[in-house]
């Protein structure tokens, strides 16, 4: 029996909001009550009382969701699949399960104890399956093994028929495969509820990983000097970066506002055999960067948005040993442990997220754009969280094949990148919003932009497009939205056949769902 | 059986070309006269159009004497309703999208009160999901609009305050349900919403063959369902001054059926009329006869209704050839039938005691009219809430 949160429980006002506190907007768009789900059952029980009632569901596994795709729902209902959690081989049975509410650190706690094996996952460890498979799901272990979506063999998913009955279903290659192809990286709230993941295998783990972090200083980064950080990083992925000896080595290049006093890049690296035998690759990633001026220590840069996440497990004994590799100084560690250091949520704030999967590296004109915005102020309100995450990408992810297996159109991408903003006061929401619009437009506006779609990073030669897990509004704005999020080969007209078929009333909703 | 000869689209067009240069002039900007009619207070029309220039098209109305007095643009007006005050006119948006969103939206205009001409005081947007509406209507207290969303299969409560302005949706029905026609019938299709004089709400769903009557305080909550045959595909309904019974027009199986209505309890009973075949698409209701009248494409009947039974017997039937009837409206002084067509709106002779129809009296030529509602002058803008009981 599934457990009903209506307004005057206790719980009620905890768990009608996620984990961006922009949402709901105003309490007049909060959900009328949140029902966790236990099991498939509890699930099919709860959908099916909620349709028949005229209600709108959402769906919540692990809270995430950067809009209000899920708690902006006035009158509606959250169907929490947060107590979905099991992960691992039920008795019997050969396949990998993980429950839609099990969080990524967790799946990859469980996973390794009990398997050696893991997701290629993202690198937010409260961030729940159930968001992060259907919308593709990628992480510091993607390069090498591909996206999440990528291994998901089958789901277990409750649709709603167009006589408002319940169905459950087990969408595979061989059975309701169009669905199967939808929930591969569609975006989650678009079809039904999936209760349950299946993975007939699963990569394994890495014995062990080197973390390296480069540390930039505002004051000593001129803009000709940011120029060629950003060009070393971009070039080397572009080029570089897709040979499959680098596909273990993940980077993330954090610049932050110049209201902080510097920046920094974090890398992981294994070989592809998930040792770290041989570092010259490495090595000599590092080496391009002490000629920007960057320095090498092993200590992450304090992550601005990092707060302490409320859902992380505890993380295992610290086996960290420094190592000297040439000129740099980095860590030895388990790859356990360095997972679940990164693990860390983006803390309960209020957030405004964009996205571009880029094809080449940076230009000069891109490079500037971006050491203009962060330099520039906006008012009175504090910019030291904000930042742009720039991903290296490609690898495993660009594999032939998967775009016609999955819903995740971008794979011919060298780079990922999530400009971003976090504050805490209300009234700083437009502010915010605004700042980073505008950096946004800009730096798609410029002379490498598509002159037909401005603003945007419209598929083409340099871009392709936004993520469908970092979603943005904002976006809405363009009405060719949808190719910016499903690209421009027919993928989006696929989904919105799976979406007739399967949700013929249109059940499952939000701002950017599917539109039918 | 019938008695005219058919009023299209080119007797449209030729009554205004026979007419002298300087009443065809005339003619553009507001009406054309066949002949006189009883005199009746002046009225203010509004006229929704889509098409190539959507807008709202105001007219002063002094008996058959139309003259235009604003046309105003807005974006896919489909269903029109007044305040019952008359400072407010509610307009539904046919879209697909209103500020990115997946929805339509309702704009409010705000009713001068001596000449009726719109200023316009803002939209404001239906639920996600809530595509193509179809239908609205205002409660008798003026407190609350409800819209049938036919593209997105729901119902959305807006709350009207007490200066007339919309707020946010207040309450969501989603639909489930399909019938057996493919095409039209995959899934709800909301399409009429229809206040009665105790404030509840009757609803006709096309796609799942039901029909539904909502109460309302906080939101909108079931009273009653009543599922009709399979493939009925209702469409419009009708509520007897009595309100006892219920006509609804089935535009799939083409047909008029009659139904018990309790309008104390909100309940929908048992069927009375089985099936009058076609004219399943719009119905009116004579105010004071026992004569209900219907339409399909372009013909239009009236009905005679039996006042102890409720029974349906045919009493005429008429084409306006080449021209699609969008809705029928019974004047309230009984003495005019408006047909709401795609050519515009012509104004159709009624006997007020029989409720026969006689000839056509004048027309308002106007290309792609969508929706109509009209109001006299003199109660525009002054109170007149009707008391509410059992809400």
């Amino acid at each position: 029996m599934a457990i009903v949160v209506s307004r005057h429980d206790s719980r009620y006002q905890t768990l009608k909001q996620g984990q961006n506190l922009r949402w709901p907007s105003v309490e007049a768009n909060a959900a009328a009550r949140i029902v966790l789900c236990e099991n498939a059952a509890d699930a099919a029980d709860a959908l099916q009382a909620i349709v028949s009632e005229g209600v709108r569901p959402t769906v919540r596994s692990g809270g995430h969701c950067y809009e209000d795709f899920v708690v902006n729902n006035p009158a509606g209902a959250i169907l929490d699949l947060s107590l979905m959690s099991t992960v691992g081989k039920r008795s019997g049975e050969s396949v990998y399960r993980i429950g839609p509410g099990a969080q990524l650190w967790n799946a990859y706690s469980e996973l390794y104890k009990r398997y050696g094996a893991t997701l290629p996952a993202g690198t937010c460890g409260t961030v729940g399956a159930g968001g992060h498979i259907t919308g593709g799901g990628y992480g510091l272990l993607s390069r090498l093994h591909g996206l999440s979506c990528d291994w998901l063999s089958a789901v277990d998913i409750l649709t709603v028929d167009a006589k408002g009955t319940v169905v459950p279903r087990t969408a595979s290659a061989h059975r309701d495969a169009d669905l199967f192809r939808a929930c591969r990286g569609g975006g989650g709230g678009n079809f039904g509820v999936i209760t349950s993941y299946v993975f007939d295998e699963l990569p394994q783990a890495p014995a062990e990983v080197i973390e390296a972090h480069v540390r930039f200083i505002w004051s000593d980064t001129t803009v000709e000097r940011f120029v060629r950080i950003m060009k070393t990083f971009g070039d080397y992925w572009e080029t570089r970066g897709q040979a499959p000896d680098t596909w273990g080595m993940f980077a993330v290049l954090t610049v932050a506002h110049h209201s902080n006093p510097g920046f920094g890049m974090s890398v992981q690296f294994c070989n592809p055999d998930g040792t770290c035998n041989d570092l010259t690759v490495l090595n000599d990633y590092l080496d391009l960067f002490a000629q920007c001026g960057g320095v090498t220590t092993t200590t992450a840069p304090k992550t601005t948005h990092g707060q302490p996440s409320g859902g992380k497990a505890a993380t295992p004994r610290d086996p960290t040993e420094a190592v000297c590799l040439g000129v740099h100084t980095v860590r030895r560690t388990s790859w356990l442990y360095a997972t679940a250091t990164e693990a860390g949520g983006p803390g309960r704030l209020r957030g405004k997220y964009k996205s571009v999967y880029m094809k080449r590296g940076f230009t000069e004109a891109e490079a500037r754009c971006i050491y203009k915005h962060m330099h520039r102020t906006a008012g009175s309100i504090d910019l030291k969280a904000s930042m742009v995450e720039i991903d290296s990408y490609g690898g495993a992810i660009n594999r032939p094949g998967f775009a016609n297996t999955t819903a995740m159109a971008q794979r011919s991408s060298v780079i990922k990148m999530q400009p971003m903003t976090f504050w805490s006061d209300a009234e700083d929401d437009a502010a915010h919003s605004t700042w980073l619009n505008d950096f946004y437009t800009e730096l798609y506006s410029g002379p490498d932009s598509d002159p037909l779609h401005p603003g945007t990073p419209f598929p083409g030669p340099r871009y392709e497009g936004c993520y469908i897990n970092y979603p943005d509004k904002e976006m809405l704005a363009y009405p060719y939205w949808p190719q910016l999020y499903y690209g421009v080969e027919g993928l989006y007209p696929f989904l919105q056949a799976v979406k007739r078929k399967y949700d013929p009333n249109n059940i499952f909703h939000h701002a950017m769902s599917i539109r039918n | 059986m019938f008695e005219h000869e058919p009023w299209n689209r080119r007797r449209f067009l030729q009554a205004s070309l026979t007419l002298p240069a300087s009443r065809y002039t005339r003619l553009l900007h507001g009406a054309l006269l066949s002949q006189d009619m009883t005199a009746v207070l002046p009225h203010v029309a509004f006229l929704g159009t889509t098409g190539e220039s959507p807008g709202i098209h105001v007219y002063r109305a002094d008996g058959q004497r139309w003259i235009l007095q604003q046309a105003i643009a807005t974006k896919a007006p489909v269903s029109l309703a007044l305040h019952p005050d008359g400072r407010m006119l509610y307009v539904l948006q046919e879209l697909s999208e209103w500020e990115g969103l997946p929805r339509g939206a309702v704009e409010t205009f705000q009713v001068e009160t001596s000449t009726g001409k719109l200023r316009s005081l803002g939209c404001q947007g239906l639920s996600l999901s809530a595509i193509m509406p179809r239908h609205l209507a205002v409660s008798p207290d003026g407190t609350a609009l409800v819209v049938a969303v036919q593209g997105g299969g729901a119902y959305n409560l807006l709350p009207i305050g007490v200066d007339g302005q919309l707020g946010t949706v207040r309450s969501i029905v989603k639909e489930t349900g399909c019938g057996p026609d493919a095409q039209h019938q995959g899934s709800a299709r909301p399409q009429t919403v229809l206040f009665d004089r105790n404030g509840h709400v009757i609803t006709a769903d096309m796609g799942s063959d039901r029909l539904t009557v909502f109460g309302y305080d906080a939101g909108l909550r079931t009273l009653s369902r009543h599922l009709l045959p399979a493939g009925s595909g209702p469409r419009h309904l009708a509520l007897h001054p009595s309100s006892r019974r219920l006509y609804v027009a089935n535009v799939l199986s083409s047909s008029i059926i009659g139904l018990h209505y309790d309008a104390h309890a909100g309940v929908i009973r048992d069927q009375f009329v089985q099936s009058c075949e076609g004219y399943g698409e719009t119905l009116a209701i004579h105010p004071s006869s026992d004569t209900l009248y219907s339409s399909r494409g372009d013909e239009i009947a009236a009905w005679r209704i039996a006042p102890a039974t409720g029974m349906l017997s045919v009493k005429q039937r008429t084409r306006m050839a080449a021209t699609v009837v969008h809705e029928l409206i019974a004047s309230a002084e009984g003495q005019a039938l408006i047909a709401v067509t795609s050519c515009g709106v012509a104004r159709i002779r009624v006997d007020s005691t029989t409720g026969a129809l006689g000839n056509l009296v004048s027309i308002t030529p106007m290309a792609a009219t969508r929706c109509f509602t009209m109001k006299p002058l003199d109660t525009i803008g002054a109170p007149q809430l009707p008391s509410m009981q059992h809400r």
